[in-house]
């Protein structure tokens, strides 16, 4: 090989390298020169996590030979501005909550620092043209544009710089404070574990299976081994312990086991010197399979003689879950009209731009130590203690900071091969997926098929619900229980129905299996629900507000599971949607042509890619029309029929500052600003002092995963809860020390003193003189419980939750009937969250999951052909862009909780369910189409409005 | 993902070439690289864990007779194989000889790959959906081509419908490199560019339609109009009679709708054939009024039922 010799300038300094002929030049800046700031989400050219500036033009570093930038000037994010001093760009997305997993934020302040360089003056559309190649997928980039609006004002002197800087407020809950790690994500600072490098590492690689279906006759690993450079192979006969994990059921091998299920399953792994040995070393493990019959289709899989899976599910069943109330039959006697219809679902990838990663050592004392962006570090524990026969303190798991997770990230994939190459070699291994790798084998959303039947009575009371849903789960069980238990709980909406019969069935295929993700089966099932509804008002005449508000759950409504409801928000959310959006009241019969409440304020401009053309392209020609559609939903809060729990320890520590320590899985949520911002409020600090510790199971108590939008309910309250316990304490020797009653002792901002005394003192003071003069070390611990219970297996009779939230969306869309693209202008989302601890934090869940709602409903899809990944990279797999987002106007709820200390919920997945069924609905308004089946493509509108135009011309004719 | 024993940047255009003549089997050229890199990777070109290995890489990108384009004395326009697209947005003189070309620009791809994607690289990648391809062969683009014969470089030229013979197939032969791309200018035309995807950035054109028209000096009849479409066949498609049916009929809704039947048949695809017709038909009348309105006319909508 001929290695070349290259000499560039990276951030002002000279550089002379040997590289390899191959390199990119991202390789050459992570790997030889761990400028890690710079990214490989897709290394494609797809997702701009790796844009970088050659000689003053940005580009995507995965696309650029290494010998191109001989002779050039490279910069980077960490050469825009020193970390300790960043720029006005990077302090605007610190003040906006432009960052949430921090990913793609490296790559997107490059992109809009281009942005502003090229044009100073850019307006909205032009910096959402400029910032089109790069991909994220938390934000909506609703507050990336706000930031980069900002910062252009402030460098222009539109805006003076103080507004960079975080408002003043009297209470940190309730307070938009600005994100505690978003300075280390918007500088590129913040290692992610495909970052990271240990002394002596080896490099992991994985061998997966071609075959949707075969007995594995023989693995022959004898060449791999022999390579030099190898340092270690494994297989399933390395499993010391018991293999097998899964979240309900464990039937899924550490690498695989007898057979293989799915394309894409791991069979073999090694670990060498290199990346390049290690590949090397995959190609030559031979594996002789036996191709096995394969099953592709749920329906098919559940049928007679269909081939079986797993010896333990002859039937392929993963899970049927019931839920029955009253008697449908009897409500179907009673309606007056009875709808039925079909609707489908589509599997959708997580798309997290950070691909899976993770590091492994066994430590000096002999612990198995996994560093990976694990969502859920405490299960996978538990699982790794019996496949490695290991006691389970024997095995750490740490959690590295989570380049976005949605739930793909809960379900476990590769942690027990990392453990296993660890153990066998001795030596730190990392393994880090392929964008492609990533796509093909981690789970997925079901899809889902729904059969609806309702029946109603002429004034819009629903009086018997019955849904069936057959869900694909793929090759192994995953979450699948779990999601079914959720889409049939709150399949039938947030209505208060008092006949239901739903049946939810996860069913084994030889498909890329499904997980957990965001909504948990609820966006589904409720996709169908507020799909039907519209469908209903419009056959009864009814604006669909009205409809769903005549059975909408109130304080004292019975749920499906017969739980009675003590407090329900979700009349209040409807109203504040209809004023929010100045809805135009009238049923759903196709008004988006007469509306008068289009085109408003909370909407965009529809998107011309115009904006740096001297030029305006033609008038309006009649053929882009708008139209609105809204849908309800519901959510329960924290895990689902089962007691949910976390603990959190707290010390008041010197200098007035606090650590908290709790096992918070922080996957760009925002729940470490929230857990600063509560422990500060309770502790009378403010959330600068505030340590938070590492999600480290050998450091920190239980707090579980993240998922089921338990973060603030959970852990927040354990936090509050365990500052609280540190406080008294604290204030008990305090008001010895003074003399006083300790319910006159006072604490904000790093002050404490006596109410009604001329006593105080700062709380660094305190501190010291607590240890050093009462000999005490103020320590604090809780534990906080959600009493949920589990469902009856007949009936589904059950309380799954302590806490619900509600919602509502209003959508309103241009459907261009020339091309059949629909384009989201204006979203209005008004959601309970309970309190607000952080409303810009709520804001951006919202806009997050408003926008993976519209990649859902329109252009999103992981197709499989034969079991074989036909979407296996982001040229395939089509992810919404700055370019296709709505303008999102979030109304925020606030109806506490009674049972949480803080009367906070959650927002994380309830703000996804409802804008599926919101933008499929105002496509309804607007063209007369009904998409049943997801997601709503260019061509499926075309071939609706074509069927449409048969339909009335021949009834014309007729 | 793509590794080599060697990669090459010449400078010259001889020695570019000889550099390629002499290029071991499987090596491969390249400019931009933006379709080279992520053709090999996993599920596509990529073996199991995703590599493709050639021997050497030969990258023209240096080579400064490729770079930046120029006026002929015929009126043609010629661009170098090396012009990127980005350029057609930079530069407003460019974008007064092509007026169609920035739309296309902005559809293309992204701000950043744009930088790095040649005109050369995309017509020889001869994607069926190239974006750059229809605007340049309704301007009766040439390819001119480069090779060496006993150590001279020599020329040949190929108009750019017989260069492109089918998805991903091109008339380039072994050794050959592209040095250009000539075709008429439309200085004083209106351009037009549309495109449908699955969104509005980073997206493969299903159909794509780019138009330029030059209206008489009174606004009143069509002096000159140039189609064509990319996305619908094997290979882009110029829509010579509907060119030829417009020129010199008077600018009127009727007229441009009339237009807009004539092309339906010529959906070539096997896919969405349906879909690509009813696009096509919107796609001629709103891409014909865009570069119309480009040139200050604007005209009624006619209305069709959703
Ligand atoms: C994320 C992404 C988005 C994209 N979006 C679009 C889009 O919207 N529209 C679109 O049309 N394309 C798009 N592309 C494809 C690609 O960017 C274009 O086709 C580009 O023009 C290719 O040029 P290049 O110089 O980068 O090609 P390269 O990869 O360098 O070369 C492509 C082919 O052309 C050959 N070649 C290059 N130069 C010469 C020459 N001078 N003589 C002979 N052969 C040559 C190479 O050997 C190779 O076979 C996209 C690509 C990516 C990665
Ligand atoms: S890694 Fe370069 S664009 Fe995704
Ligand atoms: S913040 Fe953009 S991808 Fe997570």
């Amino acid at each position: 090989m001929n290695e070349l010799q290259i000499e560039f300038t990276l951030n002002g300094r000279r550089i002379k390298r040997l590289v390899k002929p191959y390199w990119r030049l991202l390789d050459l800046l992570r790997e030889e020169l761990h400028f890690t700031g710079t990214k490989e989400g897709c290394g494609a050219g797809e997702c701009g996590t790796c844009s970088v500036f050659v000689d003053g033009a940005l580009i995507k570093s995965c696309l650029m030979p290494v010998a191109k930038i001989a002779g050039t000037e490279i910069q980077t994010v960490e050469g825009l501005a020193r970390r300790d001093a960043p720029s006005l760009l990077q302090r605007a997305f610190h003040k906006t909550g432009a960052s949430q997993c921090g990913y793609c934020i490296p790559g997107m302040v490059m992109a809009a620092t281009a942005a502003l360089r090229a044009n100073a003056e850019a307006d909205r559309d032009e910096i959402k043209e400029r910032l089109g190649g790069n991909i994220c997928r938390c934000t909506g980039y609703q507050k990336i544009i706000d930031a980069v609006e900002l910062a252009r004002d402030v460098i222009n002197g539109a805006m003076p710089e103080a507004a960079l800087e975080e408002e003043a407020s009297d209470s940190f809950i309730g307070a938009d404070v600005r994100r505690i790690d978003a300075p280390g994500k918007v500088t590129g600072a913040l290692r992610y574990a495909g970052d990271m490098t240990l002394p002596d590492m080896l490099q992991m690689q994985v061998l997966r299976s071609t075959r949707a279906h075969a007995r594995i006759l023989s693995i022959d690993t004898s060449a791999a081994a022999a390579l030099p450079g190898v340092e270690g192979v494994i297989t399933c006969d390395d499993v010391p312990g018991k293999d097998g994990f899964g979240v309900f059921v464990h039937d899924q091998p550490v690498m695989a086991r007898g057979k293989v299920r799915y394309v894409g399953e791991a069979i073999a792994a090694v670990a060498a010197e290199d990346l390049e040995t290690a590949k090397e070393a995959v190609r030559r493990i031979v594996v002789e399979y036996e191709d096995l019959p394969a099953v592709f289709d749920p329906e098919e899989a559940l049928a007679a003689g269909a081939p079986v899976l797993h010896d333990y599910a002859p039937d392929n069943l993963v899970k049927h879950i019931p839920i029955h109330k009253g008697n449908v039959d009897d409500g179907f006697g009673l309606a007056d009209i009875i709808v039925e219809n079909s609707y489908t679902t589509q599997q959708v990838e997580h798309a997290y731009l950070e691909p899976e990663a993770g590091l492994a050592y066994v430590d000096a004392d002999g612990v198995v130590t996994i560093l990976a962006p694990d969502q859920n570090i405490t299960h996978h524990r538990h699982m790794l203690s019996d496949i490695l026969a290991l006691p389970i303190n024997r095995i750490r798991l740490i959690m590295s900071p989570v380049g976005g997770g949605f739930g793909g990230k809960e379900d476990m994939i590769y942690q027990g091969m990392l453990a296993l190459m660890a153990m066998k070699t001795l030596r730190p291994v990392r393994l880090v997926f392929t964008r492609e790798e990533s796509i093909t084998v981690s789970a997925k959303r079901h899809p889902a098929r729904i059969n609806y039947k309702m029946g109603l009575r002429r004034d819009g009371r629903i009086v018997a619900t019955e849904i069936r849903a057959v869900c694909d789960g793929g090759a192994y069980g995953f979450s699948t229980e779990g999601v079914m238990r959720k889409m049939a709980i709150l399949g039938p909406g947030p209505y208060d129905i008092p006949n239901v019969k739903v049946d939810t069935y996860g069913v084994y295929t030889n498909n890329t299996p499904s997980g957990a993700f965001r909504t948990f089966g609820a966006m589904q099932s409720q996709f169908a629900t507020e799909s039907h509804l519209d469908l209903c008002a419009e056959k009864l005449g009814m604006d669909p507000f009205d409809l769903r508000k005549i059975n909408a759950m109130r304080a004292g409504s019975t749920t499906h599971t017969q739980q009675s409801l003590e407090r329900a928000s979700l009349l209040q959310a409807f109203d504040a949607a209809i004023a929010a959006s100045s809805w135009e009241a009238g049923p759903p019969t196709v008004r988006g042509s007469n509306r008068t409440d289009l085109g408003g304020e909370g909407t965009r401009r529809s998107c011309r890619l115009d904006s740096r053309l001297r030029v305006e392209a033609g008038k309006p020609d009649g053929t882009r029309v708008r139209g609105r559609g809204m849908a309800g939903s519901w959510y329960g809060i924290a895990r689902t029929a089962a007691m949910d729990r976390a603990g959190a320890w707290v010390e008041l520590d010197d200098g007035g500052t606090a650590k908290v320590i709790t096992g918070v899985t922080e996957i760009g949520e925002g729940i470490l600003t929230v857990l600063a911002q509560v422990a500060a409020e309770e502790l009378g600090l403010t959330p600068a002092d505030i340590t938070l510790g590492d999600n480290d199971t050998a450091r920190a108590p239980e707090a579980a995963h993240a998922g089921a939008t338990r973060q603030t309910y959970m852990i927040a309250n354990a936090v509050a809860l365990a500052a609280r316990d540190a406080r008294s304490k604290f204030d008990r020797e305090m008001a010895e020390h003074w003399g006083v009653a300790q319910d006159r002792i006072k604490a904000a901002n790093g002050t404490i003193w006596v109410q009604g005394s001329n006593l105080r003192m700062s709380m660094a003071e305190a501190v010291a003189l607590c240890k050093t003069q009462r000999g005490y070390v103020p320590v604090g611990s809780a534990s906080y419980t959600a009493h949920h219970t589990g469902l009856d297996p007949v009936t589904g009779a059950g309380k799954p939750w302590q806490a619900y939230v509600f919602g509502c969306q209003v959508a309103e869309v241009e459907v261009d009937t020339v091309t059949g693209e629909v384009q989201v202008l204006g979203i209005w989302a008004a959601h309970d969250v309970g309190r607000a601890v952080n409303p810009r934090g709520v804001e951006g869940q919202i806009e997050g999951a408003v926008v993976q709602g519209l990649g859902q409903a329109l252009m999103e899809e992981y197709k499989t052909v034969d079991g074989h990944s036909s979407t296996d990279s982001f040229a395939k797999y089509i992810l919404p862009t700055s370019l296709d987002v709505p303008q999102i106007n979030s109304i925020i709820i606030e109806d506490p909780d009674p049972l949480s200390p803080l009367g906070a919920k959650g927002i994380g997945e309830p703000a996804l369910v409802p804008t599926v069924p919101a933008i499929i609905n105002a496509i309804y308004d607007a063209v007369g189409i009904r998409i049943n089946s997801l997601p709503a493509t260019p061509e499926k509108v075309l071939e609706a409005l074509r069927a449409k135009r048969k339909r009335m011309s021949s009834s014309e004719a007729a | 993902m793509l590794t080599c024993d060697d990669y090459r940047l010449p400078r010259s255009l001889k020695s570019a070439l000889e550099a390629w003549s002499k290029a071991p089997e499987g090596s491969r050229l390249v400019a931009g690289a933006t379709d080279t890199l992520p053709w090999a990777r996993q599920g596509r070109a990529g073996d199991i864990v995703g590599d493709v290995h050639v021997p050497l890489l030969v990258d023209v990108t240096e080579v400064s007779a490729l770079d930046s384009y120029r006026l002929q004395d015929d009126g043609r326009i010629r661009l170098g194989a090396n012009l990127v697209f980005q350029q057609f947005l930079e530069d407003e003189n460019l974008a007064r000889y092509l007026p169609h070309m920035p739309p296309c620009a902005l559809w293309f791809a992204d701000d950043q790959i744009r930088r790095q994607a040649t005109i050369a690289g995309n017509i020889v990648n001869a994607s069926p959906a190239a974006d750059g391809i229809p605007p340049l062969v309704a301007l009766n683009a040439e390819v001119e081509i480069a090779s060496l014969h006993d150590q001279e470089v020599v020329h040949r030229n190929l108009p750019l419908v017989e260069f492109v013979t089918g998805p991903g197939r091109t008339q380039l032969q072994p050794g050959e490199i592209v040095t250009a791309v000539t075709c008429d200018t439309a200085l004083g035309y209106g351009g037009a560019f549309e495109k449908v995807g699955h969104r509005r950035s980073l997206v493969i054109s299903i159909v794509c339609t780019s138009c330029c028209l030059k209206p008489s000096q009174d606004h009143k009849v069509f002096d000159d109009v140039r189609l064509a479409l990319g996305g619908v066949g094997p290979v882009p498609m110029r829509l010579d009679d509907v060119e030829t049916f417009l020129r010199g009929q008077t600018i009127s809704p009727q007229v441009i709708a009339a237009a807009s039947e004539i092309p339906l048949d010529r959906v070539a695809s096997r896919t969405r054939r349906e879909y690509r017709r009813d696009v096509i038909r919107g796609f001629v009348d709103r891409s014909i009024r865009d570069a119309l309105a480009r040139c200050g006319i604007s005209l009624p909508p006619t209305h069709r039922p959703a």
